[in-house]
């Protein structure tokens, strides 16, 4: 009787340390969900073949809806909206404001450029991809991909897929949009909304057809829509010849970067007639590089190669003090090289004239999990030490210095020392300012030729859909922050 | 077998606190550093020799709880062809500027070729650097950089590309400007200097002809930018007209046209349009000492359908004694749009400091809001002990602090005992029938 009791008690205190352990450790472990089962909604229009062409098809006859207008934007909620509702500004563009056009606007009725999309040299110098479309605009995934974030909290990132549609009184349409990675793989299929129309009780039109504030005047800054495009689309929809037409999608940090492919259908429910009307967007490479440390220690008792205090490791602990590791949040492979400066006797660069007053000798060691360390100017493995003052290299063919987005890597540093004089020693740059170890990441994605990092093959297998916040339903039409009056 | 029992449950919850412990040590418990940089690669694949061009990078400052300094740099071939300015002014030098946590601001990086270079492919790499502070706790300090990878192929061949992506007239009443917003957009590799000729109409009759003549306007290469004319309606009747825009590239010998557009807009009358700003933050955004200052931010919001150009003023007191009128500089706002005002407060000496502003915006007042605050003292820079410490043989020398895996094993303990001592408040007696032993 009692050993059932002291069974269930070692089980409960079992039960409770786990379930404590997971629950402290789920905001660090837990920043990136783990594959979700897949849930598409299939409509039964196109092949999801991610043609990608550019072009605008018509198909099925007369009765195929007109899709006047199909424009993007990043629903950024950041810094350039501290004062403002949603959409203003447009969070990052990448060189200026948008992508140039080239060939005349036609003020009739497109809101922007030709479906011709000619050639025309991709923006972020990754070769091979954008060469023959144009994005309409450039998004950044944020950092963490937290379930049920809100935007611009470290939820994901979302893109809204806006449409106007030609829609008179008794069509019945229904708007389908198809999201394709750089590789032309469907990254997401989902159903778009329609908006309402809404009676007037006052003014000039029968209808009013509500949209986001701000969301016309970012499709007008980023070159999408012209006034006179929105203008009239505006009153079509009021005057009930056209709908406004909603989806969004969110972008994960582990998805590809690159140039995106979205394919909108409208169709007509009861013809079964086709539009389709085809944009991109363009995901651009970023590189985060965070530490969990503030600074490195030394204790020096011997002249010796002396590696610093505590070492490096692969667990994440923010904090002064500790073992030392480095990681990538961006959503590109990443590379470091360092430059250690001259450490001088109480940090006066004059000390450092005389050898024995002078530290200017290192190594370092970086490696990520499962890949062992590497090594670089370490002298028990004939190499030269490091110099203070040169940036130093890791060498990126091999795979254990990349670290893909969220990868960790422990990091070591040490240093040479003869017959010091003893005291305390500080870094002291090139100017005799204060100086330290200095990190430098930059892209890098190639091993043995090969595409090290999912992110930077232009396609990962990844889910695609967001949680509402306190639920665990997904959604794929997961259109976040307007709720249009009812009809 | 009462004492194996005992010892085998203290193990469990020996395993079962340590678990905690553990995953305490690995949860996140405090700031992290982290520094973004995006893109992380450049191209430009068009350069005129001798042209100039910008393109835009968002530093991102990702730490939660510590601010930074970014300073930005150039290397390689590409070294003395930049210079870092604000993309909004286009004038202040971002060489350097202050991230607080959380914060990202956008840099436009200004090239210009050389007009002696040979055509061909040139590197380098965009630096971005944050501040490499003093080492914590005898430590040695560890800055972050992000290099962004640079490629500009040079050409000798210009390429004159510019369109008119939008034409928009502002909203205007009579006795107000009427102004005409041209944006054109350059995707060559030379500037644009675009002139706006506008004719007004109404009832096919010609009203006006106007023309931003000697303005200066340009695009540079693959930018985008407006250029306006004003029209003065102060003898005009409100209405219905019509504006035909031709926008012109005059940066040539000879203009060209760039394209022609016309619309439709309407003069509103005297009084039909609000001008109305909501004044709905003031707010002290740096802990200013004395002998510096303190920067102050007003948050204005455009809710009318005129444009607007407002200013802070505000009255400064020290000890609720005399104050002294201070003014922002001023800003134009557009319907719909918002904007920060900046005071800045010299601190000349200790006390608390109340300032006192509105919002003016083209004669009209807003309400008052109010902030105060108390400077502190500066405090002389002293060096702390940092970097490596050659040891003598004395161990006093460590100047380390509590590690965090004694923390860690210090608060495992005291759960432990906690936990060990309600375990074996709750031993029963060994069963009968067994030996006692």
């Amino acid at each position: 009787m009692k050993q059932g009791t002291t069974r269930h008690s070692l089980a409960a205190l079992f039960v409770f340390g786990l379930l404590a352990a997971v629950l402290v450790a789920a905001p660090a472990s837990a920043q990136d969900s783990a594959d979700e089962p897949s849930q598409e909604i299939v409509i039964p229009v196109g092949d999801g073949d991610g043609a990608g062409t550019g072009a605008l098809v018509t198909g099925g006859g007369d009765n195929a809806p007109n899709i006047e207008c199909v424009w993007l934007l990043p629903d950024n909620d950041g810094d350039k909206s501290l004062y403002g509702p949603d959409y203003w500004g447009n969070g990052m563009q990448y060189g200026d404001d948008d992508d140039p056009y080239t060939d005349a606007w036609d003020y009739a009725g497109e809101c922007y450029e030709t479906r011709d999309n000619p050639p025309k040299g991709d923006q972020d110098g990754y070769e091979g991809e954008g060469d023959a479309v144009r994005p309409l605009i450039q998004v950044v995934p944020n950092p963490h991909d937290y379930a049920g974030g809100e935007q611009g909290q470290n939820g994901e990132q979302f893109i809204e897929i806006w449409g106007a549609v030609d829609q008179a009184i008794g069509d019945d349409h229904i708007v389908v949009a198809d999201v394709y990675h750089p590789d032309g793989t469907r990254k997401v299929n989902l159903p778009m909304t329609v908006t309402p129309r809404i009676p007037n009780e006052a003014g000039t039109s029968s209808y009013i057809c509500p949209t986001p504030d701000n969301m016309f005047r970012a499709a007008n800054a980023t070159g999408q829509a012209t006034v006179g495009a929105i203008d009239a689309m505006v009153w079509e929809c009021e005057n009930q010849t056209k709908h406004f037409w909603y989806g969004a999608f969110g972008l994960s940090k582990h998805q590809p970067h690159g140039i995106y492919t979205v394919e909108v259908r409208a169709v007509n429910t009861e013809t079964s007639a086709v539009t389709l009307h085809v944009v991109h967007f363009e995901v651009l490479p970023t590189v985060i590089l965070e530490k969990d440390f503030d600074s490195v220690y030394w204790n020096i008792e011997s002249n010796d190669h002396v590696v610093n205090e505590y070492g490096g490791d692969l667990i994440w602990s923010p904090g002064a003090g500790g073992a030392q590791t480095v990681r990538n949040v961006g959503n590109a492979g990443m590379a470091i090289d360092l430059l250690f400066d001259m450490m001088c006797l109480d940090g006066n660069p004059l000390n450092c004239v005389d050898d024995i007053k002078r530290i200017d000798r290192f190594d370092a060691a970086l490696g990520k999990e499962g890949h062992g360390l590497q090594r670089i100017g370490d002298v028990n493995l004939g190499q030269e030490p490091i110099p203070a003052g040169v940036e130093a290299t890791f060498d990126e063919s091999l795979p254990n210095v990349i670290l893909c987005p969220n990868e960790h890597a422990k990091i070591e540093f040490s240093l040479y020392t003869g017959l010091q004089h003893p005291g305390k020693y500080y870094g002291v740059d090139e100017y005799g300012d204060p100086g330290g170890i200095h990190l430098y990441a930059h892209p890098s994605f190639l091993y043995d030729g090969n595409y090290l990092c999912p992110t930077d093959t232009g396609n990962v297998d990844y889910h695609d859909y967001w949680y509402p916040v306190g639920t665990l339903t997904p959604k794929a039409n997961g259109y976040h922050g307007f709720e249009a009056p009812s009809e | 077998m009462v004492r194996n029992r005992a010892v085998r449950n203290l193990r469990a919850v020996l395993v079962a606190v340590l678990m905690i412990g553990g995953a305490a040590l690995a949860a996140p418990a405090g700031a992290q550093e982290s520094l973004g940089v995006f893109p992380s690669f450049l191209e430009i694949p068009d350069a005129l020799r001798g042209g100039s061009f910008s393109r835009t990078i968002a530093v991102q400052n990702f730490d939660t709880d510590e601010a930074t300094t970014i300073s930005i740099q150039a290397n390689g071939d590409i070294a003395d062809w930049v210079r870092f300015t604000d993309p909004e002014t286009g004038t202040e030098d971002l060489a350097t500027f202050d991230l607080e946590p959380n914060e990202g601001r956008e840099v436009s990086i200004d090239f210009t070729v050389p007009a002696d270079i040979p055509n061909g492919q040139f590197q380098g790499q965009i630096v971005v650097d944050s501040f490499l502070g003093q080492g914590e706790d005898g430590g040695v300090g560890v800055g972050l950089s992000i290099a962004v990878q640079t490629t500009i192929d040079v050409s000798g061949d210009e390429i004159r590309e510019a369109s008119l992506q939008d034409v928009r007239v502002d909203p205007a009443e009579v006795g107000l400007d009427q102004r005409f917003v041209a944006t054109v957009n350059n995707a060559g590799n030379v500037r644009v200097e675009p002139r706006v000729d506008v004719v007004i109409s109404r009832d096919d009759d010609v009203v006006a002809e106007i023309s931003s003549g000697e303005a200066f306007f340009r695009v540079e290469p693959a930018e985008t930018a407006e250029a306006h004319v004003d029209w003065d309606t102060s003898e005009v009747a409100a209405g219905d007209y019509t504006a035909a825009f031709s926008v012109y590239d005059v940066a040539t010998r000879e203009p060209v046209l760039i394209d022609e557009r016309v619309t439709e807009f309407r003069l509103e009358p005297t009084g039909a349009l609000t001008r109305n700003a909501e004044f709905f933050e003031l707010t002290l955004i740096n802990e200013p000492e004395v002998g510096g200052e303190a920067i102050i931010e007003g948050s204005v919001s455009n809710t009318g359908q005129l444009e607007i150009q407002a200013v802070l003023d505000a009255d400064v007191s020290v000890d609720g004694g005399a104050s002294t009128p201070l003014t922002s500089l001023p800003q134009r706002i557009g319907p719909g749009g918002s904007a920060v005002l900046e005071l800045r407060v010299p601190i000349e000496s200790a006390g608390t400091y109340e300032v006192t502003a509105l919002v003016n915006y083209d004669g009209v007042e807003s309400e008052t809001r109010a902030v105060t605050f108390t400077p502190g003292e500066a405090e002389a820079e002293v060096p702390e002990a940092s970097g490596a410490v050659v040891g003598d043989g004395d161990a006093s020398d460590d100047d380390g602090g509590l590690p965090w895996p004694l923390i860690g094993g210090i608060a495992a303990a005291v759960v432990l005992l906690g936990v060990g001592a309600w375990f074996f408040s709750r031993r029963q007696p060994k069963a009968t029938g067994r030996h006692a032993g």
